[in-house]
């Protein structure tokens, strides 16, 4: 079968996804994506690490995008619900997860009954660009290996916006391919991957960088992941020879499921000629919905942040290069001591109802990780007492 | 005689100092082993040293920076790093039947390993990390770090909670830094400074001594172990804040291959390893990051630093560094070549930092090092001779920031 485009494509993905559900699960568990390793570190034999390694690229995917805990999370692509299920559990997301396959749907929402987080998790058949969710209703948008399936790229990436609530996150990890022209012979082993694999093409993650930001996303991030996954093709790690030994298996297989699913018997040695040779890659994307601003806190941030450039003896190149979602603590690195003077310069400025390290003392670890400037001006414009609760810029920045 | 039992992490800064008190504790007759990695013990403590060895784990990355660093330090390194380890080293405690433990500070599983056998044991202090509290504004992340703490000794099937902070033993506290940079500490009361515990370390004989100009000054820049963008972006500015001065200056850059894009040859020399003890005698300035180790051994020598800090103890190193005159300090993200060279100047060219700098290393020289950590521990063998098994007397802090 050709993989195709549009409704054909999608109906061709469900019935991959539904006749390899049980492929799938009984040899990677249920996370049905790649693992993650250290540079050096090699696969346990056998597959020994398997899940330690498919949970480990979950957790890297939720730090690199940072992903707050208790966030309200879209799942595209959700498999059988591992991912979902770290997200709903540990870090107390409540997850909506959509598949093409109402067979990994149903074994999902299963999944997530045996785990006790039925009530944060529910798994939907749905195609990812027509879910019916109303605007703005996610903190979070996930993606994790979906985005290969979808011909649709830049609909997808506005349809993520039009689901993300101002200040929201999208967190995708995708197979991809190099940047640039490829010989013939690269040409034809992506092909070939494709068929097999039921999608329409690869980007690269250049590619993927640009539809981002052309969809309106900000503060755009990749990273190439490639060396970190391509073990999972590791003979050893994939085990898909343990299934190739039968000969007859097979054909039994392709009888009673259609000959396509032998596509999930073919991806082994291609996707690791793939990465050996560099032609398939591997990455991450974060990007932000820009917040909508409130004008009062708007007009804060830049007077806020020179208060702290004077603090730390920085100069206006520093300024202008801190934006709203610029963190206080990863981005700035502002140290306790600089947090202190710093909260005394704002409270001369805005007043004594201003008591940054003391906000900052009630906050949790987690919090304090993602405090950004546009929220320390948000609690300025909260706390003034100097009486010009809509004046903007009473800083030292003043022009 | 008394037989000691050394914990600590697979760190080399952490591991450093630990091996010069554990050799201390040799010469003086003791029984010394450790438990941990033996293929990263093994080249930091040498062929004679007596290691039951616990495999090497990989665990996740450390954030680079900030609190999220704090935060991956702790749910990413010490606690799985406490799980994995802990049987290793119950399984060293009852063959070797230690009369003492001598434990990392972040070495959780030590602390347990002690606790559960009823032993005295010693926190020591390789960062200043622990000591000055830097958490204690934030009261939210200190109680975090306790409940981390808490996790790792239930799931060691411990009974209740921790009795005290485990960080903290309630017998000695051994800090590798000295009250001339530190001052005194408030907390805890047990704490003895012994300064810097230097040992020898393996000679780097490939070291090319032949492009070393006894005629100019030296300048060491390193700043530990960091992610390739974070290091190839600050070696670019060291680069630049040096190149003018290369008729003076001659700077060893310690940086793995291919993160210092065309030094000036001559000027500056880039080796991914350098004989440190062997250069701090000849060295004018060091360019650190402010970890405890290079801070320490630079001012043993009485050479003033500039200061670049990154993370964890870094800040507060560097913040000490400053107050007493020993050097200055820069900000690692955004540092310009124009300002690292002013302060680079400064330093060299002002005595007053190598005068401060000088006095640091005199103060230390006084505190002992590593024989005055050894006497330390000799005392906690008194202990443990009257010791009956059960609890020992909990000398526990009264510092409220620290839940008993």
């Amino acid at each position: 079968m050709e993989p195709g485009t549009g409704a054909g494509l999608n109906t061709a993905v469900e019935r991959y996804y539904d006749i390899t559900l049980d492929l799938y699960e009984d040899l990677w568990g249920e996370h049905v994506h790649h693992g993650f390793w250290d540079p050096g570190e090699i696969p346990g034999a056998g597959g020994a690490d398997r899940h330690a390694a498919t949970d480990r690229l979950v957790r890297e995917l939720v730090d690199f995008a940072r992903v707050p805990a208790g966030s309200k999370v879209l799942d595209v692509g959700c498999g059988i619900g591992g991912p979902a299920l770290h997200l709903a559990g540990g870090m107390g997301c409540t997850v909506e997860g959509v598949t093409l396959s109402a067979k990994q749907a149903a074994r999902a929402n299963e999944k997530a009954q045996a785990a006790g987080v039925a009530g944060r998790a529910r798994f939907h058949q749905l195609d990812a660009l027509s879910t019916g969710f109303p605007d703005a209703s996610f903190d979070v948008v996930w993606a994790l290996e979906s985005l290969m399936h979808l011909p649709d790229r830049p609909a997808f990436f506005a349809e993520a916006m039009r689901l993300l609530r101002p200040g929201g996150t999208l967190a995708v990890a995708t197979w991809s391919v190099r940047e640039g022209e490829l010989d013939a012979g690269e040409r034809d082993l992506v092909r070939q991957i494709l068929q097999h694999q039921v999608m329409p093409d690869f980007s690269s993650l250049e590619e993927h960088e640009q539809l981002a930001a052309a969809a309106g996303f900000e503060q755009i991030a990749t990273v190439d992941w490639s060396p970190a996954v391509a073990n999972s093709w590791d003979p050893s790690f994939a085990q898909i020879r343990r299934l190739e030994q039968g000969r007859t298996a097979m054909r039994q297989l392709a009888r009673e499921r259609g000959v396509d699913v032998l596509g999930f018997f073919h991806a082994g040695p291609l996707m690791k000629k793939g990465f050996d040779t560099g032609v398939v890659t591997y990455g991450a994307l974060r990007a932000i919905r820009p917040a909508d601003g409130d004008p009062a806190v708007d007009a804060l941030i830049r007077p806020v942040a020179d208060l702290l450039r004077a603090v730390v003896g920085e100069d206006g190149a520093w300024l202008d290069s801190v934006v709203p979602t610029t963190r206080v603590d990863g981005d700035l690195l502002v140290e306790s001591h600089e947090l202190a003077a710093w909260s005394l310069a704002l409270s001369r400025a805005y007043g004594d109802g201003v008591d940054l390290a003391g906000h900052v003392a009630g906050l949790d670890i987690d919090r304090i990780v993602e405090l950004t400037v546009a929220d320390v001006a948000a609690y300025v414009a909260a706390h003034r007492t100097d009486g010009a609760h809509a004046d903007p810029a009473p800083g030292p920045d003043r022009r | 005689m008394g037989r000691y039992l050394f914990v600590s992490l697979p760190l080399t800064g952490h591991v450093n100092p630990m091996a010069a008190v554990s050799a201390a504790l040799a010469e003086r007759g003791h029984e010394v082993l450790w438990a941990g990695s033996e293929s990263f013990l093994r080249p930091v403590l040498g062929p004679d040293a007596a290691i039951a060895p616990i495999p090497l784990r990989a665990h996740r990355g450390q954030a680079d920076r900030g609190m999220a660093a704090a935060r991956s330090r702790w749910e990413g390194y010490v606690v799985p790093h406490a799980k994995v380890t802990l049987p290793g080293i119950e399984r060293a405690v009852a063959d070797f039947r230690p009369d003492v433990l001598a434990v990392d500070q972040h070495a959780v599983a030590g602390a347990i390993a002690a606790h559960r056998a009823g032993l005295p044991w010693a926190s020591l202090a390789p960062t200043t990390m622990e000591l000055t509290r830097p958490y204690r504004v934030l009261p939210k992340v200190e109680a975090w770090i306790q409940g981390r703490m808490a996790a790792a000794w239930t799931a060691a099937g411990m009974p209740g909670g921790p009795p005290h902070d485990l960080r903290f033993s309630p017998h000695l506290l051994v800090a590798f830094t000295g009250s001339a940079l530190n001052g005194p500490l408030d907390w805890p009361d047990n704490a003895v400074l012994v300064g810097p515990a230097l040992a020898r370390r393996p000679p780097d004989t490939d070291f090319p001594w032949d492009w070393w100009d006894p005629a100019r000054r030296h300048v060491l820049v390193t700043v530990g172990t960091l992610s390739m963008d974070l290091a190839q972006d600050f070696h670019a500015r060291v680069v630049e804040a040096l190149r003018p001065l290369g008729r003076e200056v001659q700077a060893v850059v310690v940086a793995p291959d291919g993160t210092v894009q065309d030094p000036p040859r001559d000027d500056v020399l880039v080796r991914s390893r350098v004989p440190v003890l062997d250069l701090m005698p000849r060295l004018d300035a060091v360019v650190s990051h402010g970890g405890l180790n290079t801070v320490c051994e630079a001012l043993a020598h009485g050479v003033p630093l500039v200061v670049a800090p990154i993370k964890g103890d870094q800040p507060i190193n560097a913040a000490r560094v400053a107050a007493v005159g020993a050097g200055r300090r820069v900000r690692f993200a955004s540092v310009r070549p124009e300002q690292l060279r002013a302060d680079l100047l400064a330093v060299l060219n002002d005595p007053a930092y190598r005068a401060a700098a000088h006095r640091v290393r005199d103060s230390f020289a006084a505190a002992g090092g590593a024989a005055a950590a050894a006497r330390h521990l000799e005392k906690l063998l008194d202990q443990s001779t009257d010791h009956v098994p059960g609890p020992l007397p909990d000398r526990r802090p009264t510092d409220g920031a620290h839940p008993a």
